[in-house]
């Protein structure tokens, strides 16, 4: 009789375990709230004509004392949009360009291409830096020397210009900063007549820490 | 003759209670076992909890200070801390630091982390699609501290790494939860 009532309390102490074990175990868990507010990615050029005179946004106004050349321009979204009609050898025009970055992540350079008539170059690659018509090793005079040489090669005499970074750098745009470029468009002698030239200039910037060589 | 008659009668009536009694009434023992058990408690703390981009530095991997992140342990109730990342952008990697004592009696082990739910497996990146738009946008990942033992009043470090992926978007912010579920240690394997 006892060792029966032993055994119904050991088997039921056991039932009791397994049934535990089966269906429950304890824990304890520690939590973390994590919050991840991301940057913002924003560059906006702006423009302006230095040379004969100002020039402001969405005027149409001429470049020189007869009123035969014309200029009118400006900003849509990120993109520049110039229209320069009428010019003729000798005319000069002078420009300034500049990038701000206004959001809160440095900007590198990625791409620059430019269009000329339907003709794409690649100024440069971050994918093919050697490959580049400028890149990041040289020095200010050298990307100017570059860039004007470019110029001079792709307008076949008909147009000259003079680049002057004044010691911007285009390849790293920090927040809150605003590189300027300074351009000298000189229409040459051999400036063909009656001719249409359209061209695009795209700058495409990444985030700096993807681009690879920054 | 009837001295022995008279002789009987006592024995029979002796008998007789004999046998009544042992009818009615027996004589017993009952052996009770008065038991008490007083089980263990499961019970853990955060007590260290840090990245390695705090506000001020320069950001992990870069030279610039672009991002930055902050932890901090919740005072009321150290089971909980936070995590605030800002100004992050694609590829930004950070790593944490977290610490967790053993304020119970029984050893516990880490049996799992889970992010929104979904379990980290240890040494896998492994992404999420925080706000649910169909792209992943952080990744998180975690080092050595799966199954450990922590006994009573020791401490256990585990690392995490969160990183930024291409599909974050700019301007955006994404709020996740990571649980890190702690279990009596004889049951994780």
């Amino acid at each position: 009789m006892k060792s029966k009532m032993v055994a119904i309390f050991a088997a039921l102490m056991v039932t009791l375990m397994v049934a535990g074990f089966a269906y429950a175990h304890w824990s304890k868990v520690v939590t973390i709230s994590g919050t991840v507010s991301t940057g913002t990615f924003e560059l906006e050029p702006s423009f302006k004509v230095t040379y004969p005179w100002e020039v402001p946004e969405c005027e149409e106004m001429p470049l020189d004392d007869k009123k035969v050349a014309w200029m009118h321009w400006w900003i849509e979204d990120n993109t520049l949009y110039i229209w320069i009609n009428n010019t003729y050898p000798c005319l000069t025009i002078g420009v300034t360009f500049d990038i701000e970055n206004t959001g809160s992540v440095p900007a590198g350079l990625y791409k620059w291409t430019v269009t000329v008539d339907g003709t794409s170059y690649t100024i440069f690659d971050a994918e093919d830096i050697p490959g580049s018509i400028i890149n990041p090793k040289m020095t200010e005079d050298e990307v100017e020397a570059a860039l004007e040489k470019f110029v001079k090669g792709i307008a076949a005499g008909a147009v000259t210009v003079t680049v002057d970074f004044a010691g911007s750098n285009f390849w790293q745009i920090d927040p809150g900063e605003k590189p300027t470029v300074d351009i000298t468009i000189h229409f040459e002698e051999e400036l063909p007549e009656d001719k249409t030239y359209t061209f695009t200039v795209k700058l495409e910037y990444w985030n700096w820490n993807e681009v690879g060589y920054l | 003759m009837r001295s022995k008659k008279l002789m009987l009668i006592p024995a029979l009536v002796l008998l007789s209670l004999v046998l009544i009694g042992f009818a009615y009434a027996h004589w017993s023992k009952t052996i009770l076992i008065s038991g008490e058990i007083e089980t263990g408690k499961i019970d853990a703390i955060i007590i260290k909890w840090f990245c390695d981009d705090p506000p001020g530095t320069i950001d992990p991997g870069y030279d610039k200070d672009v991002a930055s992140c902050e932890c901090s342990i919740d005072t009321a109730d150290p089971q909980k801390a936070y995590i605030t990342i800002t100004n992050a952008y694609p590829c930004y990697t950070v790593h944490f630091s977290l610490t967790v004592k053993n304020t119970g009696t029984i050893p516990i082990a880490l049996k799992e982390v889970r992010v929104d739910g979904k379990v980290i497996p240890e040494q896998e990146w492994t992404p999420i699609d925080a706000d649910n738009n169909g792209v992943n946008d952080l990744e998180f990942y975690m080092t050595n501290s799966l199954g450990e033992q922590v006994d009573p009043g020791k401490a256990v470090e585990t690392s995490l790494d969160i990183h930024v992926m291409e599909g974050a978007d700019p301007g955006a912010t994404y709020t996740f939860t990571i649980e890190f579920d702690f279990w009596n240690w004889n049951e994780v394997p």
